[in-house]
């Protein structure tokens, strides 16, 4: 039976289709902008995303599970929306001034603590009103499960895309909030116009109004005291300018990312390479440039500068910002702009380069971590000359390196050491790896020599200062203590250079960092292993108790949001590593799994097979997609690949949702309970999934992680199938 | 991809997962050895009833039941007797330029040992060395050097001078005290780098064996002292003003962070009471600031603003005023304040050169404070 065919099209109303597609719709769109703001104001990381992403998860779960404990009825539905609506006021104006709440100045790291509770607080306000709204629906299309999960996945898809490919780049975070609310109130009045209520919604949609009127006076508050000249929202992130005396500061996302003028940042960028090879012709850039470092580069006269920045709003934005004598540099014939991800680029490239200097932020994220891999090393390799540079710049500490630190460092050294023979560290508190086949020299003697014979006009790095700083104590000390671990090196499949650094992240708030290695060296990898299906097992256990033999299909359902959420995070991480971070196409990539979902589910309408087949089937599709992923993992692929798996794997889990959902429904259960348990399975997987599993087991021991878990539930369908035919 | 291919590729997988791997301790390179903590009696401490202790080395006074620490983290009373953990444990050393520590009125272009153990008694949110300052004693690696040992050390590598700076020398009190007196034994100077949360009477001894002092003050609120530092200015400015009253060689480093503690009036206020309480002589060096742990996400500061700061010191009468961390800039050297001429030019921790003759200008012959030999 078509969708809109079924029993409810002798009436037809639409709002029967509107809600369930608001829902997917909204819910999708404020966790994208939830997302963003909350990078702004926490300076994100793998462990943050991970708060954020977990908490919308269970509270959504929480949500859609207790929904039949409230006395809810259909007519709260749109009330509910309304609710939600003006959460969403609530939790972005908090979000603005959470600094205030926490009692902390302007620049200052929130840490680990507040970033955990507003990330509770906010995913409650935000995603608790989602999951009771499923269960709404639900029960407003009288227990027609299905229609609703199609609909809402079909909403959760455009709201995907619209908000990626038509918000973001044309509106800033509170002007795209601001339009979704008023149109979503739009859509409730004019399809529910005797429900809602009017005085509320005025009200809500003048504070929507107010949103876009003082988007930029609420930043000005919340930077104070430092005076905020200029905020820029592209699709990259956030950009925010500092104007103190001659001085501006950018910042992206939260975290200053150059001051301008700031030559001691922009010259120990670039002259620590540049000496080495002072006669380069051919210079790579990636990131960094809008520190001072093209001018510093533009010191060496004959060179030619390639600079790629993957964000093109930031060049016009600092022309508008700097002096007629700074921004002459961006208009150097000798220099070429390339708006790309940095990996990207290289693959692209045909060009031989004498030094590429790497000014990438910090492997915070398993995404970033892609810049610190043996295999991105190896990419710059294969486009350097033969006795070509490569430096890249990371934090450090000047007098003492503690455990933490000392293995992320240890970690870049034998990672660049695995590809060049020859590697040098500068000491200070931020180090400079140097990396080469060709020879290489950090004596002051030696690079105060080039600087005087190739007439480079410096400040901060001058005989005066380098004789201190590179101490032969300081750098013998430095080195033999950076290369003294064994450890193993950070590779795409086995990300590990984000774990030290979040490990030596989280130390600055007054954790253990040798307690949490030694807990993380504890735990022997077969427990991780079969982590998830303890987990799964357990919650199912539960849900036995209570429920009895009636709660057998919410084990596949608790499986399927692990594994779904762990896999998307995957390929989508897999995605990247093949071919760069590309803004559109990572949209699209999701898009097709909420695609996915949707077909699905629209297939479980079609096929009528006896329930418990369709399960197995499933299931098995499952399997087969994780060992083909498991396969491909390491390979050259076609970039339609992980399109064509995020698909296949939305398709399987919108099918298995609707399927098991059945039985859970017709058994006489509340609607809620399957959305509940998926979301409860994709909590764990969004808790486990990149911040521990991905640098710890790696990629191809996480995804067996998820074979044995799939593997264990379809034997556990087989032996069980009988339960499923409910009639 | 060829069917041989593929089958290669499953293998190389399997073999990939196979279960001696199957192990995290392989991907922590782990060599966590046993903390290194020493058992010395502290020497300021009030024993009190059911082994209690006060210690009195700080202005935190803190009264520690058995087996509690104080705030500093290095110091434990172990059954109503207070010792301190980190007696001869260093975690830090280095051979610095004593212009890097700073001190620009102390044998200037010589070499200063520099050591520090772990811990801290207050908790500046810009710490540059919070990873062994805002740690306790078993979380850093630690190796022994008892005071001869330091001493000896430092004659080695040509250092006039030990000194006890990076984290708080306070919490090293006994340690820093006895490896002055042995370095003193042996011909060389000591010198300390305090924020001057330090009680009279322990400050009292240790100007005894100690050759100068830098005094770190943070701000001129108590505000800021309590948001940023977790301490206070009080106690602070009473140190300063005993190490001048005792006749000890003194410099104050003001580390100028945008918009937290670089209000002009404030500055102001400060240049006078400096003047007032240790007189024009002595050394104030305006810092500029580099984000820094907690603090990472403020800009540095803009130099103009240190040279307004500058202008408001000079402009009050302090003779000697310098901006520190900008080489290569003029307010970096020294000038005589009679005749303007320029004295000791420094660029970053370099002396260029020296027109000091037995420590009087050589142009006027006025004397400039300082310890030049
Ligand atoms: S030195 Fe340490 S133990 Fe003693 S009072 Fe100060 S903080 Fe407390």
């Amino acid at each position: 039976m078509s969708l809109l065919s079924r029993s409810h099209s002798r009436n037809l109303d639409l709002s029967q289709i509107m809600f369930p597609f608001l829902l997917g719709f909204l819910s999708i769109s404020m966790q994208i902008f939830l997302l963003r703001e909350f990078l702004v104001q926490f300076y994100g990381n793998e462990i943050i995303y991970g708060f954020v992403l977990g908490f919308w998860l269970l509270w959504g779960s929480l949500g859609s599970l207790l929904a039949s404990k409230f006395s809810l009825q259909k007519k709260h539905l749109p009330l509910l929306f309304e609710i939600a609506i003006f959460s969403s006021l609530v939790v972005f104006s908090g979000l603005r001034f959470i600094r205030f709440l926490w009692g902390k100045p302007f620049g200052e790291s929130l840490g680990i603590s507040s970033s955990f509770f507003t990330a509770l607080i906010c995913c409650f306000l935000l995603s608790f009103p989602f999951g009771l709204l499923f269960f709404l629906n639900v029960a407003y299309l009288k227990g027609d499960l299905t229609k609703v999960y199609l609909l809402e996945s079909l909403g959760a898809c455009l709201a995907g895309l619209i908000v990626d490919l038509g918000l973001i780049p044309f509106f800033t975070c509170w002007q795209s909030i601001a339009l979704l609310g008023i149109f979503s109130l739009l859509l409730l009045l004019l399809f529910s116009p005797n429900k809602i209520n009017l005085v509320a919604s005025a009200l809500i949609s003048i504070a929507l109004f107010l949103f876009i009127i003082f988007d930029f006076q609420t930043q000005k508050i919340a930077t104070k005291p430092l005076p905020l000249i200029k905020s820029h929202d592209s699709p990259f992130g956030r950009w925010q300018v500092v104007k103190i005396d001659e001085q501006i500061t950018l910042y992206q996302d939260g975290l200053a990312a150059a001051s301008i003028p700031d030559p001691a940042e922009a010259e120990e960028i670039t002259h620590f390479a540049l000496l080495q090879r002072p006669e380069a012709k051919k210079i790579l850039l990636i990131g960094g440039g809008f520190s001072g470092a093209i001018e510093e580069i533009l010191k060496y006269p004959q060179t030619s500068l390639d600079y790629v920045e993957i964000d093109p709003d930031i060049i016009p934005l600092l022309k508008s910002l700097l002096p007629s004598e700074k921004k002459s540099f961006f208009d150097s014939p000798r220099l070429t702009i390339h708006h790309l991800d940095g990996r990207a680029f290289l693959q692209k490239t045909k060009e031989i380069f004498d030094v590429v200097i790497v000014a990438i932020p910090e492997p915070a994220t398993a995404q970033l971590n892609r810049f610190y891999t043996r295999e991105f090393y190896s990419l710059i390799k294969d486009r350097l000359s033969n006795d070509g540079v490569v430096s890249i710049r990371v934090s450090s500490a000047e007098n003492y390196q503690s455990l933490s630190l000392t293995l992320y460092l240890n970690n870049i050294y034998a990672t660049l050491s695995s590809v060049f023979s020859n590697i040098e560290i500068i000491p200070g508190d931020t180090n400079i790896f140097l990396a080469s086949d060709g020879q290489l020299s950090i004596n002051p003697d030696f690079l105060v020599t080039n600087l005087k014979k190739y007439q480079i006009e410096t400040r901060f790095i001058r005989a005066q200062t380098l004789a201190a700083r590179l101490s032969p104590l300081r750098v013998e000390r430095l080195k033999s203590k950076v290369s003294s671990l064994s450890s193993s090196i950070n590779s795409d499949l086995q990300p590990k250079g984000f774990f030290y650094f979040l490990i030596h992240w989280a130390s600055q708030f007054g954790l253990n960092e040798a307690r949490i290695l030694e807990f993380f060296a504890k735990i022997p990898q077969i427990f991780l292993i079969f982590l998830p299906l303890l987990l799964c097992l357990t919650i199912f256990f539960f849900l036995f108790i209570v429920r009895g033999k009636a709660a057998l299909p919410g084990l596949p359902l608790i499986v399927l949001g692990f594994t779904s959420l762990m896999a998307e995070v995957l390929i989508l991480l897999w995605f990247q590593i093949r071919f760069g971070y590309i803004y559109e196409k990572i949209a699209l990539l999701i898009a097709f799994f909420m695609f996915g979902l949707f077909a699905g589910a629209f297939f479980s309408q079609k096929f009528t097979s006896p329930k418990g087949q369709s399960l197995l089937a499933d299931q098995t599709l499952i399997l087969v997609i994780l060992i083909f992923l498991l396969i491909l993992l390491p390979v050259k692929i076609s970039s339609f690949i992980p399109y064509f798996f995020l698909f296949l794997l939305g398709v399987a889990g919108g099918h298995l949702f609707v399927v098991s959902n059945l039985p859970l429904i017709k058994g006489g259960q509340s609607y809620g309970l399957g959305y509940g348990l998926d979301l409860a399975g994709s909590f764990l997987g969004a808790i486990l999934g990149s911040p521990l599993f991905f640098p710890i087991l790696g990629l191809p021991k996480s995804i067996l992680s998820l074979l044995i878990l799939n593997l264990s539930c379809l034997f556990l369908l087989l032996f069980y199938r009988p339960g499923f035919n409910h009639k | 991809m060829k069917r041989r291919d593929f089958l290669k590729l499953s293998c190389g997988l399997c073999l990939s997962l196979r279960p001696g791997k199957l192990c995290s301790e392989s991907l922590f390179p782990l060599n966590l050895k046993q903390p290194n903590l020493s058992k010395v009696e502290a020497r300021y401490y009030e024993k009190l009833p059911d082994r209690e202790i006060k210690c009195t080395l700080c202005p935190r006074y803190c009264h520690l039941g058995d087996k509690e620490r104080g705030y500093c983290g290095v110091r434990e009373n172990d059954g109503g007797i207070y010792y301190t953990l980190v007696y001869g444990k260093v975690c830090a050393v280095n051979v610095d330029p004593i212009e890097k520590k700073p001190f620009f009125h102390f044998l200037p272009g010589t070499l200063a040992f520099s050591l520090a153990t772990a811990g801290c008694n207050v908790n500046c949110k810009f710490c540059q060395n919070w990873q062994i300052s805002q740690v306790r004693p078993e979380q850093v690696e630690a190796f022994d050097l008892p005071p001869e040992a330091v001493a000896l050390a430092a004659q080695r590598n040509n250092c006039l001078s030990v000194a006890y700076t990076y984290t708080e020398p306070v919490i090293f009190f006994e340690y820093m005290v006895d490896s002055s007196i042995a370095s003193r034994k042996r011909g060389l100077k000591n010198v300390v780098v305090t924020g001057g949360h330090i009680n009279p009477e322990p400050l009292e001894d240790l100007i005894k064996v100690v050759d100068a002092i830098k005094v770190d003050l943070k701000s001129f609120s108590e505000a800021f002292y309590k948001e940023y530092v977790r301490g206070e200015l009080k106690p602070v400015l009473e140190a300063i003003k005993l190490i001048h009253q005792r006749k000890m060689w003194q410099e104050i480093v003001y580390l100028v962070i945008p918009t937290l503690n670089d209000q002009e009036t404030m500055i102001r206020q400060m240049c006078r009471w400096l003047l007032k309480e240790v007189g024009p002589d002595v050394p104030l060096h305006f810092s500029r600031f580099h984000p820094m742990y907690l603090l990472k996400n403020l800009p540095p500061t803009p130099i103009s603003t240190l040279e307004k700061l500058y202008s408001i010191a000079k402009q009050e009468g302090l003779r000697y005023v310098y901006i520190g961390n900008v080489p290569g800039h003029k307010a970096e050297s020294t000038y005589c304040p009679f005749c303007g001429q320029l004295l000791i030019e420094r660029v970053g921790y370099q002396i260029e050169r020296i027109e000091l003759r037995d420590g009087k200008c050589r142009y006027c012959h006025a004397p400039i404070p300082g310890i030049w030999t």
